[in-house]
């Protein structure tokens, strides 16, 4: 009865199991035990309730697995890192679940297990779970460099949760971008041991620096003795799709995804065939995509929108639209997929040889395209050199360009992109130049706020801010650049204002971006306005 | 019509087998809740032999067709062993007892594959309870800058090795196949480790892992 007190959901979609399960809690001394047959359920109770123990399967059913419900809840942080998380998986498949996990559960357990078994693992994981219980607190707001002065004690003893510690120690950094620092702690346990989790850690720290090529190495080196270490093989792809290698990284995807038939990677799959030319391919990948979609918790509008392309390239016009209609129905409510779907619609109409159904479509979204996403912007500027709009295709790229002028894979599509409207080798040339424009830019600010002329920095940011309203990079720092400005010389509630709304769009834009954290951790420190968190 | 391959058929109808029995033992489990009893704890205790046996027919088909794969991760070796003794303690009958020797109680952790050192823990524990007189001794302890995980009984030992004795031999016991041992061989290459059989007043199992 030594786990009394404590609060559970299980997750299983086959009902036997979900009351064997709770029966085996019970036993245990969990009294408080909800349990939900589906993602979407399980979301809902935790959004809920606070769990101490979340037992969860890894099949779902409705083409949605554990792996997929876990990175969910602790991406969008549904759940708080004090909540322990178990995928219960059946035999040795778990080791193909292990490899394909970036979110990791904190354990998990193979079927069959007595309750017994359960009950132990569950206690030694609370220990844990108390042991760090400070640095949970911190990482649950976000505060990476609180976790990491939390941390800091729990490293100097070896002990048993010292490999513990300097994972969570790499993972905070390599999400602050403090890469080399990362790659050092990834190191040590190399050195220890070249486990898959620390390899790939300090691969990502290379990445980070701009090591690509040391960074292949490595994975390639791992590969070899980890075959069926899933998530390097899509890191290999992103290191290949990069560098503009798109058809070596779908022959990396495809193999990763004959090792385990997960749906995030039949699309990876079918977007890269897509991009290669490959049309059938891509066609019947993301015609099982959407398929499986339909029932799923974790449906997306792009499996839509890139079938439709698809079907666009291929000639089936009609097919495409009816696909498109399809999103309409499914994600009314956003906007910018309106958006999306008008632009693509705009091209099926295009392709059929009917411009001026293309043009009435296309002429409110270029009349205001602040509301169509990034990616989906690319194909409205298609659609303009498409209808020989040349100065207002190149006016929109360039806003891809510059408002992403560091995402390595939007620029090796934009340069794809405006090689196929027929600018051949001038793509390159005109993407690096729209990038160099913005990297000059911002980098002048950044060091002038350096050499301490803040005000001038300050200035030189906002207004390019006000330019780029949607470059995540140039916002932070000119977020950041207003706020040391402020503390020098004293609080502005204007500026205060712009802080906070420059910092709210960049988290909106990009949750995960490494300068969130750094500018979310002076603005706490500042007070005022009204500081979130 | 597709040609046949034995080897798939053999994986899936064992694969089957395995789940079948997952659902007897779970039956089996809820039945021994309600009417506890020697009986119903021996059928329960052959259920989860019968089952890690599948299992490790499964594993052991797999790594004939390609390497096993090693997914090690840091284990703290006291916390490791109480799990395995707590898991073996429901295979062996009741007047057997299980003791804990950790004399690695200094090492914080170590890198191993947590599901497959255990299966190979607890084919030697199964293995002791066969021949085991009142007690087995799950050990642990660092030797030649390894780990050593122990398993001894108080029976009679190997008949095959010095120092068998005869005379507590019991009668009728169950012979394995070999498959258990061929399974702890390849686990601990696989680790890079070995095992190893002697006896010392009774049956002495080790298996050793490097660092």
């Amino acid at each position: 009865m030594y786990l009394k007190g404590k609060k559970a959901l299980v997750i299983d979609d086959i009902a036997g199991m979900r009351s064997s399960m709770r029966t085996t809690l019970a036993n245990l001394g969990i009294e408080d035990c909800d349990l939900a047959s589906t993602a979407r359920e399980a979301v809902d109770k935790m959004k809920g309730k606070f769990y101490d123990l979340i037992v969860c399967d890894y099949y779902l059913g409705d083409a949605t697995d554990g792996q997929q419900l876990l990175e969910l809840v602790r991406r969008t942080k549904v759940i708080s890192h004090k909540t322990l998380f178990i995928i219960v998986t059946a035999e040795r498949t778990q080791d193909r679940v292990v490899a394909a996990a970036d979110f990791m559960p904190d354990d998990y357990l193979v079927k069959p297990f007595t309750a017994d078994v359960l009950g132990k693992r569950v206690m030694t994981l609370t220990e844990k779970k108390d042991y760090f219980h400070d640095v949970y607190t911190a990482l649950d707001h976000d505060e990476l460099d609180a976790a990491l002065e939390k941390l800091e004690p729990l490293l100097q003893s070896k002990n048993k949760y010292w490999v513990d510690a300097m994972r969570m120690k790499g993972e905070a950094l390599l999400r602050l971008g403090r890469n080399a620092e990362a790659e050092k702690v990834f190191d040590a346990i190399v050195a220890l041991k070249a486990i898959p989790w620390a390899v790939m850690g300090k691969v990502k720290a290379l990445k980070g620096q701009n090591k690509a090529e040391e960074a292949q190495f490595l994975l390639a080196e791992l590969l070899k003795e980890h075959s069926e270490y899933l998530a390097g093989y899509d890191m290999l792809a992103t290191l290949f799709t990069e560098r503009g290698d798109s058809s070596v990284a779908q022959r990396l995807v495809e193999k990763a995804l004959e090792l385990a038939p997960v749906t995030h990677r039949q699309k990876r799959v079918g977007q890269l065939a897509f991009q290669n030319g490959d049309l059938d391919k891509a066609q019947q990948f993301l015609s099982e995509v959407v398929e499986k979609g339909k029932y799923s918790y974790f449906k997306e509008p792009e499996d839509y929108t890139l079938l439709s392309q698809v079907h666009i390239e291929k000639g089936d016009t009609e097919q495409a639209r009816t696909v498109l209609d399809m999103v309409n129905q499914r994600f009314r409510e956003s906007p910018e997929i309106q958006a999306q779907v008008q632009v693509y619609k705009a091209m099926s109409w295009q392709k059929e040889g009917k411009p001026e159904q293309a043009k009435a479509l296309l002429e409110p979204l270029l009349a205001d395209p602040s509301k169509v996403p990034d990616g989906a912007k690319l194909d409205l500027a298609k659609a303009c050199f498409q209808m020989d709009d040349k100065e207002a295709g190149a006016k929109l790229a360039r806003e891809v360009i510059q408002s992403n002028h560091d995402n390595p894979e939007l620029k090796a599509q934009t340069v794809k992109m405006l090689e196929s409207v027929g600018l051949g080798e001038r793509a390159q040339e005109f993407v690096s130049k729209a990038v160099e424009e913005v990297t000059v830019l911002n980098n002048r600010g950044v060091a002038l706020a350096r050499e301490g002329k803040l005000e001038e920095a300050s200035q030189l940011l906002r207004d390019a801010a006000e330019r780029l309203p949607h470059n995540v990079t140039i916002l932070l720092n000119t977020a950041y650049v207003l706020m040391m400005s402020m503390e020098k010389s004293g609080l502005d509630e204007q500026n205060i204002a712009l802080v906070d709304e420059y910092a709210t769009r960049a988290e909106t834009l990009s949750p995960t971006h490494q300068g969130l954290p750094k500018v979310r951790e002076l603005r706490r420190k500042l007070g005022g306005g009204d500081a979130h968190g | 019509m597709a040609e046949l391959d034995f080897d798939t058929v053999l994986a899936t109808a064992v694969h089957e087998v395995k789940n079948l029995m997952g659902e007897l033992s779970l039956n089996l489990e809820d039945y021994h809740r309600r009417h506890m009893g020697p009986e119903t704890e021996k059928m329960l205790a052959l259920a989860r032999v019968l089952q890690n046996r599948l299992v490790q027919i499964l594993i052991l088909q797999k790594a004939g067709h390609q390497h096993l794969t090693v997914n090690a991760d840091a284990e703290n070796p006291a916390e490791f062993l109480d799990e395995v003794a707590s898991e073996a303690r429901l295979m062996l009958p009741a007047a057997i007892a299980i003791e804990l020797q950790n004399e690695a109680e200094q090492v914080p952790f170590w890198f191993i594959d947590r599901y497959l050192v255990s299966q190979v823990l607890m084919n030697a524990i199964h293995n002791a309870g066969k021949f085991s007189r009142s007690r087995i001794v799950l050990g642990c302890q660092e030797r030649d800058g390894g780990l050593e995980f122990s398993v001894s009984d108080d029976g009679p030992g190997y008949p095959d090795l010095p120092g068998y004795r005869a005379a507590l031999a019991v009668e009728n016991a169950p012979r394995g196949t070999g498959l258990g041992l061929l399974f702890n061989e390849r686990i601990a290459q696989a680790h890079g480790g070995q095992v190893s059989r002697s006896n010392a007043d009774g049956a002495r199992f080790t298996l050793w892992l490097p660092k």
